[in-house]
């Protein structure tokens, strides 16, 4: 309940702001922040700054942080790289979820959500992201949000959507933040600022400036793939249109770089994020949506790394799905993964699933065996040894 | 566009406001399939179509939830979830021919519906349920709310249909409170 009662005083500190007669400062006249600023007490600005401190504490304590000190480290590095002297203001939390997702609150708070780092080729694309939402902090778009929509005297619109959060008894942090972030649907003068900044950020900061249509790209034909089955937050408020491509390839064009200087990250990348990564498709997977994680998998293939677990997964995908067929595809890319070596043990105990559904009980039990040799003390080993037994 | 946050706070099983009955502490039966001694006050509240929810102290802190014969090509929450959440027909889906692994599988899937993250597995084994071969495991996840969560599944493939109980609770207080009580509820389980 204690939850509860944190939205309940979040409300309440919104609904003082939106009780103030006269609003302070004109929208579009706000200047960027500068580094380390903080707004002047009893400004609405000072308000919104408070009610995200709320949210942040809940964040922080919450179970969906991924507390894993070196990936965070790594990203707050970018961070650092990308937005210079405002570094030390912006706090990175990386949230365990599938689904695509970056956003920064007025007070410094970031959220980078795992499905984006999944999404992402190389740290260039990551960069990329970041400095887009670095670009809607430092250029105070969510008080200028904050007050166009109260010129419009819909600032109800914040209050209700969080009073109806708080009256499902237990509100954590994703649902706050899904509400907040269509609440924060940026203008697309915003957006177009943001991606400006971003690009610029990325540029300044030595990464290949084509990276940012690329991801762009590369979220396009996700959507596409997924269809509206599971509309995703960012989507709804960073549409990766035609447009936004055409415009970030274009500026990429234009932008003068020595040869042989960009820096895409990849080995970073791929070196601090490669340890999440069985974890980040898991979860993925778990979403049913066989042909946006095709894409995926087809895009993690193609760049070459970590073969054994991309095919294992590849294998899960034909499991799970399990139209006709697709036994026969899930056993050759399982053996395709063992054959390439970096395979995790839970790809035998697949095989040995998918062989005893087939009815190829020798080759079952032999890949039964190699899972809980492997995994000696597997938390499923009572299960497979019961499977052995029936494989007799 | 903008109703989408609302729509996502729909409870994760209870759909309607429809009154709670107490449960009797004498022997119960879930469907015609079964029946059990329920240990505990329970209180029946209301919930998705082909499942019964008891709770002591609120659904959303400790619950026991019966589920009460999928059939094949069938998933195993039925009804709206959540703005977003796939139709019926594109949910993970029950087959007669699953293993236990399956079905640790489908359940955890059948979570991850509700935006939970974190989803694991543990334990998984054979177990009679009433006199047939069963299984068992315990699941543990982070509701959108943050709140973390422990679950105990017991269940039995019976004539072609998935039944199983399963017994969640926050991870912290109410599932370890309770959890005694459900293990010798589940003892109790006598098929029909
Ligand atoms: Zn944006």
């Amino acid at each position: 309940m204690k939850l509860a009662t944190q939205v309940l005083s979040l409300i309440l500190a919104l609904s003082l702001l939106a009780g103030c007669a006269t609003p302070r400062g004109a929208p579009g006249a706000l200047t960027d922040l500068k580094p380390g600023e903080r707004p002047a007490l009893a400004t609405d600005e000072a308000g919104l700054w408070m009610a995200m401190d709320r949210v942040e504490a809940n964040l922080k304590t919450s179970g969906h942080v991924v507390t894993d000190p070196a990936l965070n480290s790594y990203v707050q590095g970018i961070v650092c790289r990308l937005a210079g002297p405002h570094c030390a203001s912006i706090r990175v939390y990386i949230v365990q979820t599938p689904h695509l997702n970056a956003s920064m609150a007025p007070n410094g708070m970031m959220q980078v959500w795992t499905g984006l780092i999944l999404h992402a080729d190389n740290e260039a694309q990551l960069a990329y992201v970041l400095g887009h939402e670095i670009g809607h902090y430092v250029r105070r778009h969510s008080v200028q949000l904050f007050r166009d929509v109260r010129l419009k005297s819909n600032a109800t619109l914040f209050l209700n959507v969080l009073a109806g959060a708080a009256g499902v008894g237990f509100v954590g942090p994703l649902i706050q933040l899904a509400a907040l972030s269509s609440v924060f649907a940026f203008s697309r003068d915003n957006e177009r600022e943001a991606d400006e900044v971003g690009f610029e950020l990325m540029v300044l900061a030595g990464y290949d400036p084509h990276e940012a249509a690329k991801i762009w790209e590369a979220l396009l034909a996700q959507r596409a793939a997924t269809k509206d089955s599971q509309p995703s937050i960012f989507f709804a408020t960073h549409p990766p249109t035609g447009e936004r491509v055409a415009t970030l390839k274009a500026l990429a064009e234009k932008t003068r770089t020595a040869p042989g200087e960009l820096d895409l990250g990849r080995e970073r990348f791929l070196a601090a994020t490669g340890p999440f990564r069985a974890t980040m498709l898991r979860d993925e997977l778990r979403l049913r949506r066989s042909a946006a994680t095709q894409l995926l998998l087809d895009r993690l293939a193609a760049s070459g790394s970590a073969p054994g677990e991309i095919q294992f997964f590849q294998g899960e995908l034909y499991r799970l799905r399990g139209e006709s067929g697709d036994d026969v595809k899930a056993i050759a890319a399982y053996e395709k993964a063992a054959a390439a070596g970096d395979v995790p043990p839970e790809a035998h105990r697949s095989l040995g699933l998918v062989l005893m559904k087939a009815r190829a009980n020798a080759r079952a039990r032999a890949a039964f065996f190699r899972y809980l040799e492997l995994r000696p003390d597997a938390q499923d080993g009572a299960m497979i040894r019961d499977y052995l037994k029936r494989l007799e | 566009m903008r109703t989408l946050p609302l729509l996502l706070l729909v409870p994760v099983l209870v759909i309607a406001c429809a009154p709670v009955k107490l449960i009797e502490n004498t022997r119960v039966s879930i469907g015609d399939t079964y029946s059990v001694d329920p240990q505990l006050r329970w209180a029946s509240v209301p919930a998705r179509p082909g499942l019964d929810l008891w709770t002591v102290d609120g659904a959303a802190l400790d619950s026991v939830m019966f589920i009460k014969g999928v059939a094949d090509g069938e998933a195993v929450f039925r009804g709206p979830i959540r703005s977003g959440a796939p139709d019926d027909d594109k949910r993970p889906k029950f087959r007669t021919e699953m293993t236990p692994s399956d079905i640790a599988e489908l359940f955890v899937d059948s979570y991850a519906l509700f935006r939970n993250q974190k989803l694991e597995t543990a334990g998984l084994r054979p177990e009679k349920f009433g006199t047939e071969d069963g299984f068992r495991f315990e699941m543990t996840w982070v509701t959108p709310a943050g709140l973390e969560m422990q679950a105990l599944v017991a269940g039995a493939i019976i004539k072609k249909r998935l039944h199983a109980v399963v017994y969640s609770g926050a991870r912290a207080h109410y599932f370890p409170k309770y959890r005694d009580a459900v293990e010798k509820l589940l003892t109790s389980i006598k098929l029909q």
